[in-house]
């Protein structure tokens, strides 16, 4: 036994040593890829049944529900309009696909296509790694640019060093299908306590009122696991923010700063903190898990519920009792949303087939998949046109939702994409906030030294 | 503890089983090898450790090589030395993550290891009809996953959970509240679920470790008029020594690495009031991403691990001795 021991103990060092030095030799992330992400010029050929045999290789997340019928109808549409290409699908969860992703696109064989998340925590960063393609020439040969509403187009736009977010070229695609936050509401609650689906902010906040009066619970949430409070914020701060300002924010253009009152940001954090006290968020939300909040809202006991679209664990013919709406913006006009696609596709820098992968990107973009998500019943995107025929109507309220957002440009995109730590600083912040811990200027004061530390990161 | 003492039958009668047990085993001597050609038995070893280093020395190398750069996981990544290191004292998030770890040692430790040490030491004394029964029950915890251990405590502690409406029906409304959304509840609450997860294996090892004592050291200590707590000091303490510092290990490493209850549950809050290295840790490998600062506090995790094993093991190789 001893004896074992004592050779461990002089062998498991010299191993380890001799592993690190080893792999001293190289410098993580130093691997051989191109020097540059400028766009190939050149028209490209954009009738996908001239390509030849190819077989497509596609990552996703759509792993369950929906969101994966909705993924094999397109596959087996597109298949059908181009039977040259056959699409060989992978499905992972989120969190795995997010964990994988840069080994993958740096294998020697990566998928063609890839779910790439909008935001510095994984596109910008790919970017940056010359590990996705830049796909301007395929959006000038396809038309993409006029297609795409330009508050959506930006969510994928990055300078060619990966430094700028939010302008430059495209380096992914949104698909036909919408994620966006939306107010929910009860409408027997709403009928009761006498109010109408609000027009205005006055008119939200005084339905708030009458249902507190009234001894309803006028705001469903869960915040035990952080997440809970970013529905409200962000609906609130699009409210009262001005849609530009938000975004140049969020791409950090234009040195708008998150302590800027147009951005909404101050305001809103204020409104919430307002709202807490005043009892119109779900009792001791701090300790209520998300879920339970959620099913709480859908057994009827809250007014509303700001939640993103597709979320609330309705049963079949629930949802007769539901409307939703997007929170009436404060300086009248089209209400602003937080609004991206439901999955961003970008094409591997390495792919063989990026024509191919192109051709599906447009596909999977277009009416007739935004047609088939209105089939399966999840929000399309990018086609106004698109209607809800199932006579459901919180599915009509929400497919109108998506059309006047897409038909008014009136999407910003999600406020912790502007860094990669915003997040959670934020979640941190406003628990701290919402107990009583900290102040409305403290939030505001560590979200802009967030901001202002990766800023830093990013000149170097 | 090499014997086989893990059985937890108690329908024999206990002095024939204890008798039983008492007796060593015959170990066999093995003769080859010692001495003359001591690198034939490390080419038996070989093909493990060829393994062993394949997935375990080589990626705690890369690990402990990252934990100096300042990387995103996917551009060139930057030389940091020990400015990853240094967050332990700077970074207030993480020093008041370790602090927790100290609170999860005391719940995840020495509070299941001071239960199961009295109840094996009760169960030890009188034949309990039923007592397997009652052992599974309390070591049931071990073998959940831990996800459905947090739901199972989600519910417990939600503000109409079963403990609050307890409260509320015995007159003391006034103490409820949502346990794992207070400030100062929050932690301890997470603490005593994983008490109550530990509890189960301490006592099932300590139970074990009773049954290895010879009952001729009861029999003299009883002779010499030694009541049950002086027995328990004298012969029980000192026969589990071995026993205690595997337990000791095993949950001390619990505590340190404690993930799970606390992310499926909290996520480290509210505000910072739960989060755990490895909490951290997690946000920084993939949400952040900066993986030389997670790296960073996976290695210094490791050797505090490793340290304590050490002195574990060294204190109770010196007392046996």
């Amino acid at each position: 036994m001893s004896r074992f021991r004592r050779l461990r103990s002089v062998g498991a060092p010299t191993l380890a040593i001799a592993a690190v030095l080893a792999l001293a030799a190289c410098t993580p992330g130093a691997s051989s890829s191109p020097a540059s992400n400028k766009a190939p010029s050149g028209r490209v050929v954009t009738d996908a049944a001239k390509l030849g045999k190819v077989q497509l290789s596609v990552l996703d997340y759509f792993t369950g529900g929906t969101d994966a019928t909705w993924m094999k109808d397109v596959v087996a549409a597109f298949h059908k309009k181009y039977p040259n290409i056959t699409v060989n699908r992978t499905s992972m969860s989120w969190g795995d696909v997010m964990q994988a992703l840069p080994l993958k696109l740096k294998s020697s064989n990566p998928p063609d296509i890839v779910p790439a998340n909008n935001g510095w925590q994984s596109l910008g960063t790919l970017v940056q790694g010359h590990l996705v393609l830049n796909l301007d020439r395929y959006a000038k040969s396809y038309g993409w640019r006029s297609q795409v509403p330009t508050s959506i187009q930006r969510e994928h736009e990055f300078s060619d060093d990966g430094k700028q977010m939010g302008t430059g070229s495209l380096f992914g695609m949104p698909v036909a299908r919408s994620s966006m936050i939306e107010a929910y509401y009860n409408r027997a609650l709403l009928h009761r306590i006498g109010a109408t689906v609000p027009r205005t902010l006055g008119d939200f906040e005084s339905d708030l009122a009458k249902a507190k009066a009234a001894g309803v619970t006028p705001i469903s949430l869960g915040n035990l696991e952080q997440v809970g409070i970013t529905g409200p914020l962000y609906s609130v701060m699009n409210a009262l923010g001005q849609q530009d300002k938000i975004s140049d924010l969020i791409y950090s253009q234009n040195g708008v700063k998150i302590t800027d009152p147009a951005t909404g940001f101050p305001a809103a954090v204020a409104a919430v903190k307002g709202w807490a006290d005043k009892g119109y968020f779900t009792k001791q939300f701090s300790s209520v898990a998300g879920q339970d909040a959620a099913q709480d809202f859908v057994d009827g006991k809250a007014l509303f519920r700001f939640d993103y679209s597709g979320s609330l664990p309705l049963k079949p013919g629930q949802s007769k009792g539901f409307g939703s709406f997007v929170l009436p913006n404060q300086h009248g006009g089209a209400p602003v949303a937080t609004n991206s696609s439901a999955t961003n596709f970008s094409v591997s820098e390495k792919s063989k087939h990026a024509a191919a992968a192109a051709a599906f990107l447009n596909f999977a973009a277009s009416k007739q998949a935004a047609q088939m998500a209105v089939s399966t019943g999840t929000m399309p995107m990018l086609d106004p046109d698109v209607k809800a025929g199932n006579g459901d109507p919180l599915f009509s309220d929400d497919v109108s939702n998506a059309a006047e957002v897409s038909s008014k440009n009136a999407s910003v995109p999600y406020l912790d994409w502007a860094t990669p730590t915003l997040l959670t600083t934020m979640q941190t912040k406003m628990q701290d906030l919402l107990a009583g811990k900290t102040s409305t200027a403290d939030v505001v004061k560590a979200a802009q030294a967030d901001d202002a530390t990766f800023q830093a990161k990013l000149a170097k | 503890m090499s014997s086989t003492t893990v059985s937890t039958s108690t329908a024999a009668s206990g002095a024939a089983e204890r008798d039983q047990i008492s007796r060593p085993p015959p170990r066999r001597i093995k003769g080859a090898g010692n001495g003359s050609r001591p690198w034939l038995g490390l080419l038996y070893l070989l093909p493990a450790l060829v393994v062993y280093v394949l997935v375990v020395i080589v990626p705690a190398g890369q690990g402990v090589w990252l934990s100096f750069f300042h990387w995103d996981g996917v551009t060139r990544a930057t030389w940091a030395g020990f400015g990853n290191y240094t967050g332990f004292f700077s970074d207030p998030t993480l020093r008041e993550a370790v602090t927790h770890t100290l609170y999860f040692i005391l719940f995840f430790s020495v509070l299941p290891i001071a239960l199961g040490l009295l109840s094996a030491a009760l169960a030890s004394r009188k034949n309990v009809r039923g007592a397997a029964v009652y052992r599974s029950v309390i070591f049931l915890p071990q073998m959940l996953t831990p996800a459905v251990t947090a739901v199972v405590w989600k519910r417990i502690y939600a503000p109409n959970g079963p403990i609050n409406s307890v409260l509320r029906d015995i007159g003391l409304g006034g103490l409820a509240r949502g346990w794992l959304g207070d400030y100062t509840w929050a932690l301890p609450a997470l603490g005593i679920a994983g008490t109550w997860a530990a509890f189960g294996l301490c006592m099932v090892l300590c139970i074990s470790g009773m049954q290895a004592i010879p009952t001729e050291l009861y029999d003299a200590a009883r002779v010499d008029g030694a009541g049950a707590i002086r027995e328990f000091f004298t012969v029980t303490l000192p026969g589990l020594r071995g026993t205690l510092s595997v337990v000791l290990t095993l949950t001390v490493l619990g505590a340190i690495r404690v993930f799970d209850i606390v992310w499926l549950t909290t996520r480290g809050g509210p505000g910072i009031s739960t989060i755990t290295p490895t909490i951290v840790l997690y946000q920084r490998a993939f949400a952040n991403p900066d993986i030389g600062a997670a790296a960073a506090i996976g290695v210094v995790l490791a050797v505090v691990s490793l340290i304590v094993t050490l002195v574990i093991v060294r204190l109770s190789d010196s007392e046996a001795r």
